[in-house]
C-alpha cells in the first residue's frame, strides 16, 4: 500500500518535471524527425541566435518585468483595502458578482471590445495602456481573492484597536496589515503571474508595439520552429517557477 | 467598482452600438441585420454548448482528480522537496502548456514515436487521435493537468487551515470509518471552501483561448475562438457579429453566475 | 480606490492632450525627394509587420535596419502584427478621428490592400515619388495589379512570390500535377494529404477555382457571383469526394501553415505548401524539412502574387516611410532578400532598367537548391482573383466541406 502510494506520488512529480525536460531537449535538438526516440544531433545555435543582434528578447524581459510589477503595485494595496470596504456593505454579493464580470470575457474578446477607448486616449501601443488594460482584470481578482480574507475575528481586531483609541492608520499598519502579511504576498504573486502571462489584452492594446516575453513566444510558436519555440517557452516559464519557489518558501515559512 | 465596471460596461456599450450597426466606420446606420444573422445561425449555440459541455468535463476530472491527490499527498504538497514540484503545472502559461502537449501527442509527437519504437503502432496512422481530435482528448488533457494541480493545492490549504485532521479524528474517535470521515466530512467541507475558486476557474477555461486553438477543431470550436476568429475574418463586415457574439456570451455567463451565487455564497468567511 | 480612479484618469487625460492631433500637415508629395530625405534623416520609422518567418526576421534586422541606419540615419522599428490586425487598428484609429497614429508603414499583401481601401486607410499615392520606382516591373500584371485592383501608387512593391506545393522525393518521386492525377494520388494515400484553413490554403483554394474555371483569365474583373457558384460548387463536389482520403478523414483542417510544415517535417503529411515558392530552400536549410524536400506548381497554376509596403493615412512619419519603401526596392536591398540563404524572396525590378552590373549580379544569384527556377514556373503563375471571391472561399469551405 504504501510503496504504491509512493509510486503513484512518483509518477505524479515525474509528470511535472518530465514537460521541462522535454522542452530542453526541445530547444537543442536538430532536425528531430518521426520516428526517432532521440535527436540525432544537439545544438546551442538556437541558444546562441536567440542572444544576436536584433533580436528584441532582452527588451521583452524588460517590458514584461516593468508591466508585471507595476499591475502588482497598482492592483494589489488597491484592491486590499477596497475589497474591506466591499466586505462590510450590505449588498456586498452583488459587488462581488461585479468583480467576477470581468472574467466573463476572454481577454481577447474583451480587448476588442475596449480597443475603441484605449484609441480614443492614445494609449494604445503605450507601457501605461498596457499597464492599464491588465489592471482590468487583475484588480477584481484580487479583489475577489481578498473577500475570503476579511472576516470576523479580523474586523473585531480593528474595531478592539478603535475602541482602545487607535487612528485609522495605527489600525491599519499594526493590526491589519500584519495580518495580512500571507495574503497580502499570494496577491502579489498571483498578480505578477497574470500580468506576465497576459497575452489578449496585451496583444490587442500594445498594437505589437509593446513586446513582452509573451508576445514573443506566442510569435515564436506562431512560425514553424519547434525549437526556438521550446527555448523561448523555457525562457518564459523559468521567472515564474523562480518566483513560485520563493513564494512557496515564504508562505511556508511563515506558518 | 467603478475600476471594473466602468470599462466592462463601457466596452459592451460599445459592442452593442456597433452591433446594431451604430459605430464602426463600415456601418451603414442602425440595423437589425447583425442581431438577425446572429439568431438565425447555430454557429453561437453549438459552440457555447460545446465550450460549456468540455469544461465541465474538465471541472469534474480535475477536482476528483484533486481530491484524490488532496486527500492522499497532504504532506506531499505542504512540506518537502515535492512541495516544490507541485508548483510546476501553475508556471506553464497556457500557450506553452497547449505547445507541449501538442508536441507530446500528435501522431508524430514523443509517445507515438515510443508506440513506434516497441512495435506497439506501425506508422502515425495507427497511433490513437490524440490532438485536433473528435473527442478534444488534448484539450481536456491539457487542461486538467493544470486545473487538477492547481485545485490540490488549494485543497491541500483547505485541508489546514480548516483542521480538517483534527476534525477527522474527531469524527474517527466517535466511531467513524475512515472511508465514511472522508465522504461526509473532508470532501463536503473542502468543496464548499472551494466553491468560489471552482467557479471561476470554470469560467476562465470556458473562455479559455490558446488551448483549443492549438489543439481543437474547426467544429465545434470554443466559443473565444469563434470570436477571435469573427473579429479577425477578412470580411470586415463579420466585425458586428463578432460583437454580439460577445455580448450574448457575457450575458450567458452573468445569468450562469447569478444562478450560482444565489444557491451559493461565492465566498467564504473564515470563522 | 478614488485616487486610483483619479490618477487612472489623469492618466488618459494627459496622454489624449498629448496625442490631441498637432499633426503638421505637409504636403510630401508636392516636395522634391531630397527634401524628403533631409526631413527623414535622424526620425524613427514605425514599421508593423508579420514576424512569422525566422529568415525574413533576420534579414530586417541584420541588414535593413543596419543600412537605414547607415545610409539615412533612420531607425527603423518593427513591430509584430498581421495584417488584418492592423486594419483593426486604423479602423478604430479613422473611428476617433485620431490624426496622427502609431504606425508609419505595413506591410500589406493583396486582402489587406482591399481592406485598407474599403476604410481609406493608406497614405498616398506616393509610390510614383520614390525614385527606386522607376526600376519597378510595373507592366507585369503580377506586380502592377494586386487582387484585380490597380495599386493606383498606394502600396509601394516589395516582393513577387508564388504558391508552392512541397513534398519529399524519397517519398514521392512522381507528386500530382493535376487536379485528377491529385485526387487519385491522394485516394490511394489516405490520411496524407490535407488543405490549411488559413492564407494560404485559401490560396490553394483559389488557383484550383481558376483551374476548374478554366484557366488563365477565367476569373478576371470584377467578382461575378454566377461564375462563382457554378465552380465553386464544381471545387467543393471535387474536394468533397476526396475529402474522406484527407488527414484525419477530412472531419479537421489544421489552422495554421506552422503546423502543416511540422506535419509534413514528421512525415505525418506527403505534402506541404507556402505562398513563397522560394521557402524551401530557407527551410531545408533551417535543418526543419529533409534534404529531399523540393518544390512544385500544378500544371493548372498557382496563384502569383506581389506584396508590397504601404503607408498608413494618418502615419507620423510620412517622409521616413517614403525613403525607407525606396530604400526597400533599391536594387541592393532586392538583391540581398533575393539570395536563397537569406530570404529567397523574388524580385519586383524589372531587370531590364537596371545598370549592367546590377543586371549581372542578379542573373547569376546563387540559384535556388530545392525550389524550382522562376523561369521554369512563370508559365503557370495564375493572377490573384477578387478579393470577394476569397471571402466567400473562406466561409463555404467551413460550410461546404469541414461542416459537411
Amino acid at each position: 500500500m504504501k510503496t504504491t502510494k509512493k509510486g503513484l506520488l512518483f509518477l505524479l512529480l515525474g509528470s511535472f518535471v518530465f514537460p521541462l525536460l522535454f522542452m530542453a531537449m526541445l530547444a537543442l535538438a536538430v532536425s528531430w524527425r518521426f520516428p526517432g526516440i532521440m535527436p540525432s544531433a544537439l545544438s546551442f545555435d538556437t541558444i546562441i541566435s536567440i542572444f544576436s543582434k536584433g533580436n528584441n528578447l532582452i527588451i521583452g524581459l524588460t517590458n514584461s518585468l516593468i508591466i508585471a510589477t507595476s499591475v502588482s503595485i497598482l492592483a494589489v494595496p488597491a484592491a486590499f483595502a477596497i475589497s474591506r470596504q466591499i466586505s462590510r456593505q450590505q449588498n456586498k454579493h452583488m459587488l462581488l458578482l461585479c468583480a467576477y464580470l470581468p472574467f466573463t470575457l476572454s481577454p481577447v474578446v474583451y480587448a476588442a471590445c475596449l480597443n475603441y477607448y484605449f484609441v480614443l486616449g492614445g494609449l494604445n501601443g503605450t507601457l501605461i495602456g498596457v499597464i492599464l488594460a491588465q489592471l482590468i482584470i487583475v484588480f477584481p481578482f484580487n479583489i475577489i481573492l481578498f473577500m475570503s480574507h476579511w472576516n470576523k475575528q479580523l474586523e473585531s481586531y480593528s474595531d478592539l484597536v478603535a475602541t482602545l483609541g487607535g487612528n485609522k492608520q495605527q489600525t491599519y499598519f499594526k493590526v491589519i496589515i500584519p495580518l495580512s502579511g500571507k495574503i497580502l504576498m499570494i496577491a502579489f504573486f498571483q498578480s505578477f503571474l497574470i500580468s506576465w502571462f497576459e497575452f489578449g489584452l496585451t496583444k490587442f492594446i500594445g498594437i505589437g508595439q509593446v513586446q513582452t516575453l509573451t508576445i514573443r513566444v506566442y510569435q515564436y510558436i506562431g512560425e514553424a520552429n519547434v525549437q526556438l519555440s521550446a527555448l523561448s517557452s523555457l525562457i518564459l516559464i523559468l521567472p515564474p517557477l523562480f518566483l513560485l519557489w520563493i513564494n512557496k518558501r515564504i508562505i511556508y515559512h511563515q506558518v | 467598482m467603478l475600476v471594473t465596471l466602468l470599462p466592462l460596461l463601457a466596452g459592451l456599450v460599445y459592442a452593442i452600438l456597433n452591433s446594431f450597426g451604430l459605430t464602426g466606420i463600415l456601418s451603414n446606420g442602425f440595423t437589425l441585420g447583425h442581431w438577425q444573422t446572429f439568431f438565425g445561425s447555430n454557429e453561437f449555440g453549438i459552440s457555447f454548448l460545446y465550450s460549456l459541455g468540455i469544461t465541465g468535463i474538465i471541472i469534474i476530472i480535475s477536482v476528483v482528480v484533486a481530491l484524490a491527490i488532496s486527500i492522499n499527498y497532504t504532506k506531499n504538497i505542504d512540506k518537502g522537496k515535492s512541495a516544490y514540484l507541485f508548483y510546476i503545472p501553475l508556471a506553464l502559461p497556457y500557450i506553452v502548456a497547449g505547445f507541449v502537449t501538442y508536441q507530446l501527442f500528435n501522431p508524430t509527437g514523443l509517445f507515438s514515436r515510443i508506440a513506434y519504437f516497441f512495435h506497439i503502432s506501425s506508422s502515425p496512422e495507427t497511433f490513437p487521435d490524440l490532438t485536433n481530435d473528435a473527442l478534444s482528448f488534448g484539450i481536456i488533457i491539457t487542461h486538467v493537468v493544470i486545473a487538477s494541480t492547481f485545485f490540490s493545492i488549494l485543497f491541500a490549504g483547505i485541508f489546514k487551515n480548516e483542521k480538517l485532521i483534527e476534525l477527522a479524528d474527531i469524527a474517527k474517535g466517535l466511531g467513524a470509518k475512515n472511508s465514511q470521515v472522508t465522504k461526509k466530512v473532508i470532501i463536503p467541507i473542502i468543496l464548499k471552501k472551494a466553491f468560489p475558486s471552482i467557479v471561476l476557474y470554470g469560467i476562465f477555461t470556458l473562455g479559455s483561448y490558446e488551448i483549443p486553438l492549438l489543439l481543437g477543431r474547426q467544429t465545434p470550436q470554443f466559443i473565444s475562438v469563434v470570436i477571435a476568429n469573427k473579429f479577425q475574418r477578412f470580411n470586415l463586415q463579420d466585425v458586428p457579429l463578432a460583437y454580439c457574439m460577445a455580448i450574448a456570451y457575457t450575458v450567458l455567463i452573468v445569468i450562469i453566475l447569478f444562478y450560482l451565487t444565489k444557491k451559493k455564497k461565492l465566498y467564504h468567511e473564515n470563522n | 480606490m478614488k485616487i486610483f480612479v483619479f490618477l487612472a484618469l489623469i492618466i488618459v487625460v494627459l496622454s489624449a492632450c498629448k496625442n490631441d492631433n498637432n499633426a503638421v500637415s505637409v504636403d510630401y508629395l508636392s516636395k522634391p525627394w531630397d527634401s524628403i530625405v533631409t526631413s527623414a534623416s535622424g526620425t524613427t520609422v514605425n514599421l508593423t509587420m508579420w514576424q512569422g518567418d525566422p529568415y525574413i526576421n533576420r534579414y530586417m534586422n541584420e541588414y535593413v535596419i543596419p543600412q537605414l541606419k547607415l545610409k539615412y540615419n533612420i531607425n527603423l522599428k518593427i513591430a509584430a502584427g498581421q495584417g488584418n490586425e492592423v486594419v483593426k487598428l486604423i479602423m478604430n484609429d479613422i473611428e476617433v478621428n485620431k490624426k496622427v497614429g502609431n504606425i508609419d508603414l505595413m506591410w500589406i499583401n493583396g486582402e489587406t490592400f482591399f481592406q485598407m481601401r474599403q476604410v481609406n486607410g493608406l497614405y498616398g499615392p506616393f509610390v510614383n515619388k520614390l525614385p527606386n520606382a522607376a526600376l519597378v516591373d510595373f507592366e507585369n500584371r503580377f506586380i502592377g495589379i494586386d487582387f484585380q485592383q490597380k495599386t493606383d501608387g498606394m502600396e509601394s512593391p516589395w516582393g513577387n512570390v508564388q504558391l508552392a506545393i512541397l513534398y519529399d522525393t524519397l517519398k514521392v518521386p512522381n507528386p500530382p500535377k493535376d487536379l485528377t492525377s491529385l485526387a487519385e494520388f491522394v485516394k490511394t494515400h489516405p490520411g496524407k494529404f490535407t488543405i490549411p484553413y488559413e492564407f494560404t490554403g485559401l490560396t490553394l483554394l483559389k488557383s484550383w477555382l481558376i483551374t476548374i474555371a478554366g484557366g488563365g483569365d477565367a476569373l478576371a474583373g470584377e467578382f461575378d457571383e454566377k461564375k462563382y457558384m457554378q465552380y465553386s460548387t464544381e471545387l467543393w463536389n471535387y474536394i468533397n469526394s476526396i475529402k474522406p482520403y484527407f488527414w484525419k478523414q477530412g472531419e479537421t483542417f489544421p489552422n495554421s501553415l506552422a503546423q502543416l510544415h511540422q506535419m509534413f517535417a514528421n512525415g505525418e503529411l506527403l505534402f506541404s505548401m507556402s505562398n513563397n515558392d522560394g521557402e524551401v530552400d530557407n527551410k531545408v536549410l533551417q535543418g526543419l524539412f529533409p534534404a529531399s524536400s523540393r518544390a512544385y506548381v500544378f500544371t493548372g497554376g498557382t496563384i502569383q502574387n506581389s506584396h508590397y509596403m504601404g503607408i498608413t493615412f494618418n502615419a507620423p512619419n510620412v517622409p521616413g516611410a517614403m525613403v525607407v519603401c525606396n530604400f526597400l526596392m533599391s536594387p541592393e536591398a532586392q538583391y540581398e532578400k533575393m539570395k536563397p540563404e537569406i530570404w529567397g524572396d523574388g524580385t519586383i525590378l524589372n531587370l531590364a532598367k537596371l545598370t549592367p552590373e546590377w543586371q549581372l549580379k542578379f542573373n547569376t544569384i546563387p540559384t535556388r537548391k530545392f525550389a524550382p527556377k522562376r523561369s521554369d514556373i512563370q508559365q503557370y503563375a495564375l493572377m490573384e482573383i477578387a478579393p470577394e471571391y476569397m471571402i466567400r472561399l473562406f466561409d463555404d469551405f467551413r460550410t461546404q466541406v469541414i461542416e459537411k
